[in-house]
């Protein structure tokens, strides 16, 4: 914190990585061990700090307000008479544990940088092929037509009153067909920034069967451009954007550009379609 | 894998340890060669087993084999790095300030305070989760994590089996490259209790 200029609305309030950060700094300000925390004093600064960044109309992190409730509980604990056996925890032994683990996690921060200042000018080449992906063996179309059958199946399993509300939105938005090329929109912002996201929970997601199926093909046209990987783990098969392809060309909102192509309109399940 | 493998090229074991007719020379230089050639069109890092598989020798060889190529980059821009059961060619750092002048390259950039700290509560707890990241930060850390994972420093490597499956992150070889280890056991050593009882952290290092 800084104690100078006090009457001067002060405009470099340091900011911190979050109520812990503060905590650290202020014990380090204060020069008091970890393990033997003056809490009363330690709690006054902490106060004094979220008084002022109310005062600059800085917005308080919810985090830092827990903090301050979980500090007066402490210092309330403090005030407490011991037991005579005097064998009860220090009230303040998690607190001091914790700090202690984010002390290691910034120290720990800092030798990072020291090697990362040293080492990230190390340059590799981009490969000239990108490497395939490994299919697993025994793949087969009917495996693509179960699994859409089983979402299918699921889907009705849900309860009913959802189901009610479905077939309504469903009837209203009979005639609209889902582009592919929107649903590729929808499925990059969706793995924008999500490292795992289901297969399922996805097709679950679609309320129509045109926006499951266009669904489904822009996964297709996403695989096929290699914008999208996908792996398979216990909990079914995961989907998450292909970190190689995007390196600051492909940002959410911007759909690649050969995927333009792909605006394949499906017909909606409805029974006055013709037949072939 | 080597079995079925019938467009490798299959090199007697004992004539790639003892090199001592020219013809077995050949043959360990030839293994050698191919290994160099193929981490080179890779660019990325390739493991052991790939190389060792691909070259129809056996990894232990392969290593030896790296190393070798590793000390013959001594005296040129590139390096040959070791990263974990991987290896990667890349540049050395000390030619980055001509790189970037002959190429322009974008500079990485730096990471922000929240990323580094969470990068090294990954990185000393792997594989872990979001969660156990935020209780050790005190703070939401989800936006950190996905930087991360964009520059490549950190990957999903599973789940965690208890109630809403959270993912588990672990560091990638990009990561070793990037902050110049060549194993996780090489991550300097954290004294947080000795450092927390002097007033001042003296030295840096």
């Amino acid at each position: 914190m800084n104690a100078h200029n006090e009457s001067a609305p002060n405009f470099k309030l340091e900011v911190f990585e979050g109520p812990l950060d503060l905590l650290l700094a202020l014990i380090e300000k204060n020069k008091v061990d970890i393990f033997d925390i003056p809490i009363a004093l330690i709690l006054e600064q902490y106060m004094e700090y979220l008084e002022r960044m109310r005062e600059l109309d800085m917005e308080i992190a919810g985090e830092f307000i827990v903090c301050a409730a979980e500090l007066m509980l402490i210092k309330s604990r403090m005030l407490l008479p011991r037991s005579p056996s005097g064998e009860e925890e220090d009230p303040r032994a998690a607190l001091s544990a914790a700090l202690l683990e984010y002390k290691r996690a910034k120290l720990a921060a800092e030798k990072l940088a020291e090697l990362y200042e040293k080492h990230s000018g190390r340059y590799k080449r981009e490969p000239e092929v990108p490497p395939a992906g490994e299919l697993p063996e025994g793949l087969d179309v009917s495996l693509l037509s179960r699994a859409f059958r089983r979402i299918l199946e699921k889907k009705r399993e849900l309860p009913k009153l959802l189901l009610r509300s479905e077939r309504t939105l469903e009837r209203l938005l009979s005639g609209r067909t889902v582009p592919v090329g929107e649903r590729i929109l929808w499925l990059m912002r969706k793995l924008y920034g999500n490292a795992g996201t289901s297969f399922n929970d996805l097709l679950y997601e679609c309320r129509t069967r045109s926006e499951l199926v266009a669904t489904f093909l822009a996964l297709l046209e996403l695989l096929r451009a290699q914008r999208v990987r996908l792996s398979d783990t216990d909990g079914g098969i995961m989907l998450s954007l292909d970190m190689a392809h995007r390196r600051g060309k492909t940002s959410p909102d911007e759909l690649p550009s050969n995927l333009t192509s792909a605006e394949v309109l499906v017909p909606t399940e409805s029974p006055s379609m013709p037949e072939p | 894998m080597t079995a079925n493998n019938n467009q490798s090229h299959n090199f007697p074991e004992e004539a790639l340890k003892t090199p001592g007719d020219t013809g077995e020379a050949q043959d360990r230089n030839f293994a050698k060669r191919a290994i160099e050639a193929i981490l080179f069109a890779a660019g990325a890092a390739v493991p052991l087993e790939k190389l060792a598989e691909a070259v129809g020798i056996d990894i232990k060889t392969t290593s030896a084999l790296c190393d070798e190529l590793a000390l013959e980059c001594e005296s040129r821009g590139i390096q040959l790095l070791s990263l974990g059961d991987r290896r990667q060619f890349c540049t050395k750092e000390e030619y980055e300030p001509y790189i970037k002048a002959a190429l322009g390259v974008r500079p990485p950039g730096g990471l922000s305070q929240a990323a580094l700290e969470v990068l090294a509560i990954i990185a000393y707890n792997q594989p872990t989760t979001r969660v156990f990241v935020e209780q050790v930060r005190g703070t939401d850390s989800s936006h950190a994590i996905t930087t991360l994972l964009e520059r490549g420093l950190i990957e999903c490597v599973g789940k965690l089996d208890v109630p809403g499956k959270p993912n588990l992150y672990a560091t990638t070889p990009e990561f070793l490259r990037l902050f110049g280890l060549s194993s996780l056991d090489e991550l300097p050593a954290i004294d947080a209790l000795r450092l927390s009882d002097e007033p001042e952290e003296e030295g840096g290092l």
